[in-house]
């Protein structure tokens, strides 16, 4: 049993019952929801995402950086020292 | 559908009819934490928190039938701790001390009625009048003793009753 003996607090309730913008806020779980299943795919696509954009970006210093070391000879004698047999 | 068939199917991994129990019970839980906290942002955030916790446990609910009673508990416990985690729940006995037509004039409604209860209190009227919760249920469903629990719901009525007091109709024979 609860307090309201002439029930005019539980009428008070009962005719404020609604809520604002029910589409809205529909939408906004339905949404949460929908990532909440796709789970952690997300983050694994937005890293790939990010690796193949740093890698877009990087790619000509990469470039020209081999082109001046084997400009300089440098490759060449990296190549020599790595086939040096190790006793 | 009988809800107990539409959660057995949400409960199967069919978002579908989880997005119809979404539909269903939206209204009710958002209007539960609406009197609870003190701003529509907030208990829209809430409600929505409940229902993911909700879809997250939804295999522990036991009885499918009890679904109702489930999310409202998910909804009181999700509110408890952001209370507790900005230290805003006390079990003080103490109401604070409100004029009644203090805002006269203004638009006063049971929302912002509520407001003027501490949490405590504020928590156990709303189950009571607003979920026709027992003094039993309610104690059960917050954690709160039982004795204190009737002692909020006894004060905590008389303090809304005395706020809300101002907007008795006039056939009352109580002029404005």
């Amino acid at each position: 049993m609860n307090d309201d003996r002439d029930g005019e607090l539980a009428r008070w309730f009962a005719t404020r019952k609604s809520a604002p913008d029910p589409q809205l806020f529909m939408a906004r779980v339905t949404h949460a929801l929908e990532s909440e299943r796709r789970g952690p795919r997300l983050p694994a696509i937005s890293s790939l995402v990010v690796m193949i954009c740093a890698a877009i970006v990087a790619a000509p210093y990469v470039a020209d950086t081999l082109l001046a070391l084997a400009d300089s000879g440098l490759l060449a004698a990296a190549d020599t020292l790595l086939r040096i047999p190790r006793g | 559908l009988d809800e107990a068939a539409v959660v057995t199917l949400a409960h199967a991994g069919e978002a579908s009819a989880f997005e119809e129990l979404l539909r269903r019970r939206g209204s009710d839980i958002r209007g539960l934490l609406m009197r609870l906290c003190r701003g529509h942002t907030q208990a829209d955030d809430l409600a929505q928190e409940t229902f993911l916790q909700a879809w997250r446990q939804l295999g522990s609910l036991k009885s499918y039938a009890a679904f109702g009673a489930w999310l409202r508990q998910i909804a009181v416990n999700t509110w408890l701790q952001v209370q507790r985690r900005t230290d805003l729940l006390s079990y003080t006995e103490d109401v604070p001390e409100v004029a009644a037509h203090e805002h006269l004039g203004e638009q006063i409604d049971l929302d912002v009625a509520l407001q003027k209860l501490p949490p405590a209190v504020r928590l156990c009227v709303v189950l009571s009048h607003g979920e026709g919760m027992s003094h039993t249920e309610v104690a059960s469903a917050t954690g709160i003793p039982l004795g204190t629990v009737k002692s909020h719901i006894s004060r905590g009525s008389a303090k809304l009753r005395e706020l809300l007091g101002a907007y008795r109709p006039v056939e009352e024979g109580v002029p404005p």
